[in-house]
């Protein structure tokens, strides 16, 4: 690897870090961003997120008092936006662990750049998802009954079910992913510290860095506990959407009960997870000056990661209606005539238009490389995945029996706590941009040249200096 | 301190004289001084004598508040009968308009909180329908009148009393001259008695009956076919050929009640060769009776009496049948105007009347229905044709009509006659004893200007409602569950009203009222009706006689009227009746028919939310009245659902809305009675506005049921409406009419293959619509049952669709036993009713002349239910008795459950509506039944606290036998309610229960079974019974 930065060529991959950085300038810049005052631009954008974020406040407020009634819930549609925004979160929360441990597991080295931002943002997703489930329930006060809680009616919740499963599924995800982060940011967070001006500044670090010294035997327990936390964390990739798909498999609500169901949420979680790295990475490696370190290399690598998922989750869609088709079972065939061409047709199109045809624009290379496309792309990747939770949950507006049937629409503020949960997110976002580094400055040094013992830059260096000892 | 003038001041010292700071501090100081303190562990005698005192002050800081007196008493003597907890049931009735049905009463420590019909009375034979179910709302109604009014002023019932007692005193030197009684029917003796003691002390007044849903029609033509007035009993139970002439023998006329329960018995069909009656019906509205027949003909109303006419013709022509010599002669000019199929239709039915005859050995197996709103030659005419094939005395009974005092002149003559009288200035003193006639009078009449013209005005009130508004003096009424009385039904049976509880705000009854006018002493309701029936019965051997009767409800040997003898039983015709044809129809000039709401009657029930919110049996909607119009009327004037609209007719308009019904005639509307009712305080759901649109105002004396040349056009908008079936408006057009969800068949499909109904999925490999109905491969479990279900009792339920007509009377009965909630019109729109009992309403075939289904839904108790192992609290969980049983309690409501029901009929609790209620709401509520609070599922429990109560009973059972009785007796409130007893509910393990024997019936199917969701309501397929004869 040590040749490439020679190779005149085009032969070995470009440099993933650029810009002739290195190690001290790579810090410098990464912690600049922390230890300078925040800008302007920060201090609007955090006005406006966290406005947003009170306003979910007050909807989750006036739901607690007033009760689910006020969102556009009815008999047919028990679920609506809420379960739609939670498996929309979810699977957002994708991506970060997807970068950290799988392709931490797989050595793709070029995820340094991104893997603290893409964690990042998986907690921050997965807490905007938690936000859902929690205040859905119709008795929020009770809504603790479903942690297998020891107690006296010796009541313990019920195995059986998917909610349950799910409970615990994203609670693990969300518990592993924050280890799996921080662990990651000690040695970062010793950085902070030492370079830190201000007592508070100093001790707040210094709590959370854990005494980091980066001994030697700092650096052997870290990594070990960081692959094993990849290990760990590897395999609830792919079970935290396979159980969330879960709840709508196990039922049987035709649309709902498909066996496909599993791999095609993870592979639509991952596809809406990388997307919304695009959307957050894109314009902060702009605004941050990090385009050294999140190269249009990383973009691109992401974007074929988009391609993949996104044509995945296409055949998904094609799979589903073979095998309604072909199943030939009355009911399921209907519900997806009727997902198609009923009452929300308009909603499956966005979809189908979002998550399967734009993604194919990745195909060219120079749509997959250029920012502003890359941009506009992950934002319709979004809003289709959004569409598409939206359009499984409404399947339950036409089940089985006719009389049943009716619409949903939402209510005020249905919408205005799923914008409300933006404004939660991008709170949490802004905040970690400015107290902690958006990018491992420990790891993505590891992907520098100079991390390489036979790095040529030594010998030149090593000359240098004895020439400069011989001469003085 | 301040000095006075006149006193001079006294001083003790100068300090309180210049009332300096020290002196104020000593005398507030009351214990001045060092007192001796005295130590007790640490705390001085002082200060725990202050914890003392400031605790006392902190408990009793709730009793700062100042409170009204209240007493308690102690349950020291109990009340004779009360067990606490355990209801009692009480043998009462109800009249509705003049239709009398015997009623128990379910009564929890003196509240009545659940009507059941009286299974000893004759009439209706322990069946009831939404409106007795209801009536019981109308008890605690917060909008009631409490008390008295002069004016719209509140007075005290001495001032009402002695007003009343001083104003009739005056009346008496005039004879009465200058007053009139406006009543309205109430076939009561004891009320009758005291009319004729009313009209004898006051020779000069007048007395009018008017019932807005009229019978006048029916009064005119069967007196003049039978020479007195009388109504008629169907025996539908043994009638084989029944044909209804526009008349909705099964639901809301008259009598609706008992006509269904003895149509039923000849629609249950156990063996394949079992016989089934036919039901024709000719109407233009699509009635519930329409929605059961197996033939029907759209026909506008004015066309019917054209059928009607042919029918006889036809009678005459094939089976030369005796028929009154001016019928005869005015068949061929009445019969004039009827289309090519209707006349087929007329011949077909006519040859099925008369092929019954020698098919099944003998005569008088058919009748023929006329509605009310017919005109009296159409009652003459089919009075003459029941007669003619042999039906009086076997299919139909003829009775004297007591529900009208005698020389009553009928409603609209009787309205018509005192508005004129106010307007001529002859009526000083109006006396209206109960109803609504402000509101309910016909509009051309304008009586709420003619009763303004009256000096003294006197209002027998149940709301603060039109007419009590423009009264000089509003009483309340007591309901009739506050009261005693005594009615007579059709057949002459007479019931005591027992009420079962005091007046709640204080009210008299009409019997009372009179009591009072005439100055009688006593005059409580019990002292009127006890003492006119001792009179009349005689005293000897009265008391227990009176016991027996109150406890039975009914007595055998006291009959006030019956048939006609035999010797009358021949129709003489219409001589005297007349009547000009009526204008033709198009699409320009309708024919608008008002119709008797299904649930709100005639508006005597419009502040009744369990009525309000019970759906229309065929157009679904609550909580409004639409105009509705045929799909090709309504592409004729370019109308669609919900357009806001407005209705002409003779130069008066009012604003509808508009709703298209598959299955009306063509240029023809349909309007319901009994909305846009003002209330001041409107109902509980409804803080303003009115709930639909009043059509009163079209309406004419001379016409009531049908105007003539109305114009609808339309407006701008549209008005949003409720109903709870709304897939009508949406259905894109694919896919649903193959779902087997109602499986049907006719009498000779069924004889071919009587278990036709047991497949339920469309064969493999063909997708619809070609495929057929093929039997699903076998289901395996994944795991095997929790509990044996085939030991100690397993509850199931099965619903004949055969009988059930679609009347919606289970919905408000299991509403009324479940504290069910209302949720009111916006809860609605967003799909959220919370009706256990769900009554879907499907149609087939033609949109323009479609046939009906109807198939109650309620909760399926699937053994392997979806709905629970998806809820990760338990929360519904399966009973050992194959219940699925919901913990409201533990229901943190996820609302899973619902999302996997197949059935979806499960109800979420949105909003808090059981809190929302209003107060006095919260006595009729069934106390063993859970209140349910916001955020929890509900659903049928199958009346598990029924089930329960009827285990128990069987606990205490002395015998084997007994202990089978009463398990036998479990009865839901929706089966017992059910006016056809479509509902079958039972143990399924005891093989000889109904239940059992019908769950082996080849007519028997679950929905669904392909899920392996083994459900415990199975439902009877249809069956419907063409005339092979006749096409389509």
């Amino acid at each position: 690897m040590s040749a490439h930065t020679k190779s005149p060529d085009g032969v070995f991959p470009p440099p993933l870090v650029q810009g002739g950085h290195d190690f001290g300038s790579v810090t410098d810049t990464i912690c600049k961003i922390v230890e300078e005052p925040p800008t302007a631009g920060w201090f609007a954008a955090f006005a406006v997120a966290s406005s947003v974020l009170a306003m979910l406040g007050g909807c989750i407020a006036w739901l607690i008092w007033e009760g689910t009634g006020i969102w556009g819930l009815n008999n047919p549609v028990g679920w609506g936006w809420a379960i739609v925004n939670f498996v929309f979160w979810v699977g957002i929360g994708h991506a970060g662990t997807l970068i950290s441990a799988i392709l931490f597991l797989f050595r793709q080295r070029w995820r340094t750049a991104i893997n603290r931002f893409a964690e990042a943002m998986t907690i921050f997703a997965v807490i905007c998802a938690l936000v859902f489930p929690g205040i859905h329930v119709g008795r929020i006060w009770a809504a603790y009954w479903m942690a297998p809680l020891p107690n006296q009616m010796a009541m313990w919740p019920n195995f059986r079910s998917p909610l349950l499963w799910d409970v615990f599924a994203v609670s693990t995800y969300f518990t592993v992913s924050l280890l799996f982060w921080y662990v990651g940011l000690v040695p970062d967070l010793a950085t902070l510290r030492d370079r830190a001006k201000g007592k508070i500044r100093y001790y707040a670090y210094g709590l959370f860095a854990l005494g980091w010294r980066g001994a030697n035997r700092h650096w052997q327990n870290y990594e070990r506990a960081y692959l094993l936390l990849a290990g760990l964390a590897t395999p609830l990739v792919l079970s935290v959407h396979t159980i969330v798909s879960f709840d709508f498999a196990v039922s049987v609500i035709p649309g709902w009960h498909t066996t496909i169901f599993p791999p095609y949420f993870v592979a639509g979680a991952i596809f809406s997870g990388f997307a919304m790295v695009q959307t957050l990475a894109v314009p902060s490696r702009k605004i941050f000056g990090l385009e050294d370190f999140i190269t249009v290399r990383h973009v691109e690598n992401m974007n074929k990661v988009i391609l993949v998922t996104g044509t995945m989750v296409g055949y998904a869609y094609a799979m589903e209606f073979f095998i309604a088709w072909y199943s030939a079972a009355p009911y399921e065939s209907f519900a997806f005539i009727n997902r198609m061409f009923g009452p929300f047709g308009w909603a499956y199109f966005i979809m189908v238009s979002c998550n399967v045809i734009t993604p194919q624009l990745f195909w060219s290379k120079r749509i997959r490389t250029s920012m502003t496309w890359t941009f506009i792309l992950s934002i319709f990747v979004n809003i289709g995945m959004w569409f598409e939770r939206f359009v499984i949950t409404m399947s339950l507006h036409r089940d089985f029996v006719p009389s049943s049937w009716d619409y949903y629409s939402p209510t005020v503020f249905d919408i205005l706590t799923f914008v409300g949960s933006f404004g939660l997110f991008f709170t949490l976002f802004l905040l970690f941009l400015k107290f902690l580094p958006a990018v491992a400055i420990a790891e993505i040094k590891g992907v520098m040249p100079e991390a390489d013992p036979h790095w040529d830059g030594y010998h030149d260096a090593h000359v240098a200096k004895a020439e400069e000892a011989s001469h003085g | 301190m301040k000095t006075r003038n006149d006193v001079p001041t006294y001083w003790r010292s100068l300090d309180e004289l210049q009332q300096s700071a020290a002196w104020e501090q000593a005398v507030a100081d009351e214990f001045a001084g060092d007192l001796e303190t005295e130590e007790m562990d640490g705390t001085t005698r002082r200060h725990f004598l202050g914890i003392m005192g400031a605790s006392m002050a902190m408990t009793g800081l709730a009793g700062c508040v100042r409170r009204p007196v209240e007493h308690i008493m102690p349950y020291a003597e109990m009340p004779e009968n009360v067990l606490p907890g355990v209801p009692n049931f009480y043998a009462t009735a109800m009249n509705i308009g003049g239709d009398v049905v015997g009623l128990l009463v379910e009564s929890h420590e003196g509240r009545p909180t659940k009507i059941e019909g009286n299974p000893g009375h004759p009439i209706n034979l322990g069946r009831t329908n939404s409106l007795h179910q209801g009536s019981v709302l109308n008890l605690y109604d917060p909008s009631r009148l409490k008390t008295p009014r002069k004016g719209m002023a509140p007075a005290n019932w001495d001032a009402a009393a002695d007003f009343v007692k001083a104003h009739f005193a005056e009346q008496r030197s005039s004879n009465g001259r200058g007053m009139a009684v406006l009543s309205r029917a109430l076939p009561s003796p004891t009320y009758y008695h005291l009319r004729d003691r009313f009209l004898a002390r006051y020779p000069q007044a007048k007395w009018y009956t008017y019932e807005s849903v009229s019978y006048d029609n029916e009064r005119q033509g069967l007196t003049a076919a039978f020479g007195s007035p009388v109504r008629p009993l169907y025996r539908l139970n043994k009638a084989w050929v029944v044909v209804s002439l526009d008349a909705d023998l099964l639901c809301t006329e008259h009598n609706g009640v008992s006509n269904a329960n003895l149509w039923s018995t000849l629609r249950v069909v156990d063996k394949p060769d079992d016989e089934m009656s036919r039901l024709y019906a000719v109407e233009g509205t699509y009635s519930v009776t329409g929605s059961n027949a197996d033939h029907r003909l759209r026909l506008r109303p004015s066309q019917v009496e054209a059928f009607t006419f042919a029918l006889a013709g036809e009678l005459l022509a094939q089976g030369q049948v005796a028929l009154p010599a001016d019928i005869r002669a005015a068949i061929p000019e009445r019969s004039k105007g009827l289309d090519e199929k209707a006349a087929a239709f007329a011949k077909a039915v006519a040859a099925d009347l008369l092929d019954r005859r020698t098919k099944r050995g003998g005569l008088r197996t058919g009748v023929v229905v006329p509605g009310r709103r017919q005109s009296a030659q159409v009652h003459a005419c089919a009075a003459a044709i029941n007669a003619a094939i042999g039906a009086i005395g076997a299919t139909v009974d003829y009775y004297a009509d007591y529900s009208r005092p005698e020389g009553d002149i009928g409603d609209m003559a009787g309205i018509k006659a005192l508005t004129e009288a106010l307007n001529g200035g002859q009526v000083q003193t109006l006396l209206v004893l109960g109803g609504n006639p402000v509101y309910e009078a016909p509009g051309d009449l304008a009586f709420g200007e003619a009763m303004g013209k009256a000096e003294t005005t006197i209002h027998l009130a149940d709301y603060p409602d039109e007419t009590a508004r423009e009264a000089t003096w509003a009483l309340p009424r007591a309901h009739y569950l506050e009261t005693w009385g005594d009615l007579v039904a059709l057949d002459g049976t007479v019931s005591i009203q027992q009420p079962l509880i005091d007046p709640l705000f204080g009210a008299w009854s009409e019997v009372e009222l009179l009591a009072r006018i005439l100055g009688d002493e006593p005059n409580d309701g019990f002292r009127l009706v006890r003492g006119y029936w001792k009179r009349r019965v005689g005293p000897l051997g009265f008391f227990k006689r009176w016991r027996r009767w109150l406890h039975d409800g009914t007595h055998r040997d006291v009959q006030v009227t019956g048939t006609l003898p035999v010797s009358q039983r021949r129709a003489r015709g219409m001589a005297g009746l007349a009547g000009a044809a009526a204008p033709a129809a198009g699409p320009r000039a309708l024919e608008l028919v008002f119709i008797e709401d299904t649930h709100l009657y005639d508006g005597r029930y419009a502040n009744n939310a369990w009525l309000q919110e019970a759906p229309d049996p065929m157009t679904k909607l609550v909580w409004d009245n639409v105009a509705c119009v045929s799909p090709k009327t309504a592409a004729a004037l370019s109308l669609s659902n919900e357009d806001r609209i407005s209705i002409e007719v003779g130069g008066k308009a009012i604003d509808g809305v508009a709703w298209v019904q598959p299955g009306l005639a063509d240029d023809m509307a349909v309007v319901t009675l009994g909305y846009g009712r003002r209330f001041d305080n409107y109902l509980p759901y409804h803080d303003e506005g009115t709930v639909g649109f009043d059509v009163n105002p079209l309406r004419s004396a001379d016409s009531p049921n049908v105007a003539y040349g109305a114009v609808i056009a339309k407006r701008n908008g549209t008005y949003p409406l409720a109903t709870v079936q709304p897939y009508d408006r949406l259905e894109p057009g694919f896919g649903y009419e193959r779902r087997p969800f109602v499986r049907e068949t006719t009498t000779a499909g069924y004889a071919k293959d009587p278990s036709f109904a047991k497949p339920g999925i469309i064969e493999h490999g063909k997708p619809f619509p070609q495929g057929k109905l093929v039997a699903h491969p076998p289901t395996k479990a994944l795991h095997p049952d929790p509990v044996s279900y085939a030991e100690g009792h397993q509850w199931g339920m099965v619903i004949d669709l055969n009988t059930c007509t679609g009347c919606n009377t289970c919905i408000v009965a299991c509403v009324s036993e479940n504290n069910i909630m209302s949720v009111g019109k916006d809860q609605i729109r967003r799909g959220r009713d919370m009706h256990w009992i769900r009554m879907d309403r499907y149609f087939t075939g033609d949109p323009e002349d479609p046939q009906v289904v109807h198939q109650p839904m309620v909760c399926q108790q699937c053994e392997m239910a979806p709905c629970e192992n998806v809820c990760p609290v338990a929360a519904t969980v399966h009973s050992p008795e194959g219940l699925n049983d919901m913990v409201y309690n533990r229901c943190i409501g996820t609302r899973y459950c619902a999302n996997n029901c197949p059935f979806k009929v499960r109800k979420f609790n949105f909003y808090n509506y059981s809190k929302n209620q209003p107060e006095s709401y919260h006595m009729v509520r069934n106390p063993d039944v859970t209140v349910r609070f916001r955020g929890v599922m509900e659903k049928c429990t199958y009346c598990t606290q029924r089930i329960t109560r009827g285990k128990r009973r069987a606990n205490e059972a002395e015998s084997v036998e007994q202990k089978k009785q009463e398990i036998a007796a479990i009865t839901p409130a929706c089966a017992q309610a059910c006016p056809t007893g479509s509902i079958i509910f039972g143990d399924i393990n005891d093989k000889e229960s109904r239940v059992a024997q019908l769950k082996a019936h080849p007519r028997d199917y679950g929905l669904l079974t392909e899920l392996n969701i083994r459900p415990r309501t199975s439902y009877l397929s249809k069956v419907r019974n063409p005339n092979p004869n006749m096409a389509g």
